[in-house]
């Protein structure tokens, strides 16, 4: 024991003396720090603007309210959302903030208007919980500007046209340039001219959405007064939606619940993949070196070679863990001193760890999920001259290892699914698809049948990986094929 | 007491038999020389005394024990490929050889600084490996194979590749362990190393022992010579097989005289003397270990080398 103890302490202070092993620890926590940052830089402009020329003087202004009215169904549904969140209750029974987040008819944010908008809401609240962050409305992302000075507002469409095409080629490079040009002719409407709206290189979908629902409706309730509905019976023609109840499960529940109890064991399984890349290839050029340098003939003259490969796996095992444990440790503490999106998610996610069984159940898939794929690189280290050959198995080696994160999405989606728990029986990808199926809850039989199975697999590979070790280590010439692979597994000891 | 000891050891490759029913022993405190062309088995042997492979039959003892690393504590090993940890320093390595070797962090260190420094590398023991001159790692290498002073050394080709002033520090390190009652086994296929170091030599060809014994028994396979000069034909002396007359002049020849296998050249002087043989110049002529190893072995390229 003292000699494995000697090799993975070597193992060790070798990997952690190099660059790339400080750069690997420093690199992840830095990403982490800036991805917010990248995030915010390639999310589209927050706000959008436009003009609007409206010789008919009619529908200007209604688009304009319109802007306003949807802003505030845009605060009522966050309103809903951090209600749901933070579990805010209303007092008043019609209140329809309370209920979740969902679509909002006008009708509702008129009444949400109308009851006096957030800051009532909030009143109607109470205090908050300490832990309770403010709330804080969404702005308004769309503006109606006045027409600019260089486009005619008053001399005919084309002469608008052609003055906002320009106006609007020249504010590309703005900051926040504006995003359309609308004419609405004198003589509007379905047996008049159309309404012209000309878009910058930036495209303007919201905008040209909102102004054809405004005009919809100006249209339409044109109809209907021609029709002869008074003024109130064709708003509430207007206004009326078909009546659908959707029952979804309670707040904190169902998919909600899901994908809260799936965040961590998620992370681990990246934490668990990205340390098997990052690792795996030190392990692999320690292996390489010790070939290469021809070192390994005088090392096995002291030390036999299952405790060499024991000592090689503790190392790096112990590498492996330190590195997980330095980049969680920054993400927590980074989420602890700056409290945002991943502080919000990180703590109900470890608290909807509940039971301690589940907590050992994700350190076990981590750890065996971490031998398994350590063991691979060594016996591929073992039987590689040089990177370029030990590239050569890893590449297939990888592609297969890696399938359960290409399906990542489909296990948690679906963690019942027949090749979600398929998956989950192949000791390879037993450890990422349990990880990412135990969110979605996955039967005890599975996890104590699938952990016997991981365990008596890791002991397997452990016993061929020995076999392997013991046979490859001094042999020379070029890689062996598959066949003599296999041989080497079953050769006996020493031959 | 025996250090090592093969009985009847047999390795075989799959269908190639690398050693093929070796036995020797090496009793403590000899310097045993290993002689053989590449691919005689040599190094299959050391490695098996090393418990690195395994024999297909046949017995080894290591100090009066099955091959194992429990006896590791006690052997050093320079392989004949060489290597270092790149990234470690010179003392570094040293220190992890012989804590591998069972040796307390504070020995190992203490040790390893002594040998470095008498290898003059006492300035570059903090250094890492990979800024020395391949003259110096092959320093850094020994000293590894050292640091635990160990009682049975084993060398595989422990010449090859070093320049002649490193040759001549190993041929001393070697000579000063075994004046300090260490055993030391080493494989060659240059004579000359042998000549001048070994006590005993085992010759082996294709994986078959072809003589173990001293350098005299060795010497004594093949007939003696003898180069005299004289007034009249070495014909009917005693011991005498053949001759050859090389020169002549004022009437005195000079012979190169080949004798009886078992002949000895004092007999013949003897015989020359009562006889009242007219001799000027009497010369023996011993047969050299390169001579016997062409004599037993044959002629492969690499065994010419020397």
């Amino acid at each position: 024991m003292r000699r494995i103890l000697l090799v993975a302490q070597r193992e060790y202070l070798q990997i952690a003396r190099t660059k790339s092993f400080w750069l690997t620890l420093v690199l992840m926590p830095a990403l982490f720090l800036i991805m917010p940052l990248i995030a915010s830089l390639a999310s589209p402009k927050d706000t959008s603007s436009f003009f609007i020329a409206d010789p008919s003087g009619r529908y200007a202004a209604a688009i304009e309210q319109r802007l306003a009215f949807d802003h505030q169904r845009q605060i009522l549904s966050a309103l809903a959302e951090y209600a749901t969140r933070w579990d805010l209750r209303a007092k008043a029974a019609d209140a329809v903030w309370d209920d979740g987040a969902r679509s909002f008819s006008d009708e509702e944010v008129r009444a949400f208007v109308a009851g006096g908008g957030f800051r009532k809401a909030l009143q109607e609240a109470g205090p908050l919980g300490p832990d309770v962050p403010k709330f804080i409305p969404p702005g308004r992302t769309l503006f109606a500007v006045p027409v600019p000075a260089d486009v005619p507002a008053t001399q005919g469409v084309e002469a608008f046209r052609i003055a906002a095409v320009d106006h609007l080629a020249g504010e590309q490079g703005d900051a926040n340039p504006v995003a359309a040009a609308i004419w609405i002719p004198a003589d509007f409407g379905p047996a008049g001219s159309p309404a012209r709206i000309w878009t910058g290189p930036s495209g303007a979908d919201e905008i040209v959405e909102m102004v054809r629902r405004e005009l919809n409706a100006a249209v339409r309730a044109d109809a209907a007064k021609n029709a002869g509905l008074d003024a109130a019976t064709a708003q509430r023609v207007l206004d009326a939606t078909a009546p659908v109840t959707i029952s979804a499960p309670p707040r904190g529940q169902g998919r909600e619940r899901m994908m809260l109890q799936s965040a961590l064991p998620l992370g681990i399984a990246y934490f668990l993949l990205m340390s098997i890349f990052v690792s795996g290839a030190w392990l692999l050029q320690g292996v390489i070196e010790e070939r290469s340098n021809k070192l390994l003939e005088a090392v096995l003259a002291c030390i036999s070679p299952t405790e060499l490969m024991y000592g090689k796996l503790m190392g790096i095992v112990g590498i492996g863990m330190t590195v997980v444990v330095v980049w969680a440790s920054c993400l927590v503490g980074g989420a602890l001193l700056a409290p945002g999106n991943i502080a919000q998610l990180l703590g109900p996610a470890i608290a909807s760890i509940q039971s301690p069984w589940l907590a050992l159940a994700l350190i076990f898939y981590f750890v065996t999920g971490y031998l398994i794929s350590a063991m691979i690189f060594l016996a591929i280290g073992s039987i590689s001259d040089s990177m370029s050959d030990a590239q050569a198995y890893l590449t297939p080696v990888m592609m297969v290892q890696t399938l359960p994160f290409i399906v990542l999405g489909q296990l948690i989606n679906n963690p019942d699914a027949t090749a979600a728990k398929i998956m989950s029986w192949i000791p390879i990808y037993t450890p990422i698809a349990m990880l990412a199926r135990m969110g979605g809850g996955v039967e005890t039989y599975e996890v104590v049948g699938t952990s016997i199975l991981l365990i008596a697999f890791v002991a397997l590979e452990l016993f061929l990986l020995g076999r392997v070790f013991q046979a490859s280590l001094l042999r020379s010439g070029q890689p062996p094929r598959i066949g003599q692979f296999v041989r080497m597994m079953f050769a006996r000891r020493g031959s | 007491m025996t250090v090592l000891a093969f009985n009847e050891v047999i390795k075989t490759f799959g269908g190639f038999t690398a050693v093929g029913g070796l036995s020797f022993s090496v009793p403590q405190g000899q310097v045993f020389g290993f002689l053989g062309a590449n691919g005689a088995g040599k190094t299959t042997s050391l490695r098996m005394a090393l418990d690195i492979l395994r024999p297909t039959s046949g017995e080894i003892e290591v100090m009066g024990a099955p091959p194992g690393r429990a006896a590791a504590d006690k052997i050093g090993f320079l392989p004949e490929e060489r290597g270092l940890y790149r990234g470690m320093t010179c003392l570094g390595v040293v220190t992890y050889f012989g804590r591998l070797k069972g040796m307390s962090a504070g020995d190992a260190k203490a040790r390893g600084r002594a040998l470095l420094d008498r290898f003059g590398l006492g300035d570059w023991a903090r250094k890492p490996v990979q800024k020395l001159s391949k003259g110096m790692a092959q320093k850094v290498q020994l000293a590894a194979a050292l640091v635990n002073s160990p009682r049975l050394l084993i060398l595989d080709e422990p010449f090859s590749g070093l320049d002649p002033v490193n040759q001549r520090m190993l041929e001393e390190t070697i000579l000063e362990m075994a004046r300090d009652g260490s055993t030391v086994v080493f494989s060659t296929h240059v004579m000359q190393h042998a000549e001048r170091l070994s006590d005993r030599l085992l010759m082996l060809a294709g994986g078959k022992k072809v003589f173990e014994g001293s350098q005299t028994d060795a010497q004594r396979l093949l007939p003696g010579r003898v180069l005299l000069t004289a007034k009249g034909e070495p014909k009917g002396l005693p011991g005498v097989q053949g001759f050859t007359a090389l020169s002549s002049s004022d009437g005195w020849t000079d012979w190169n005289v080949t004798l009886k296998p078992g002949a000895e050249p004092g007999d013949l002087l003897q015989a020359c003397i009562e006889r009242g043989f007219a001799l000027r110049n009497f010369e023996t002529r011993r047969a050299s270990l390169h001579d016997v190893f062409i004599a037993l072995v044959g002629a492969p390229k690499d065994a010419m080398a020397a």
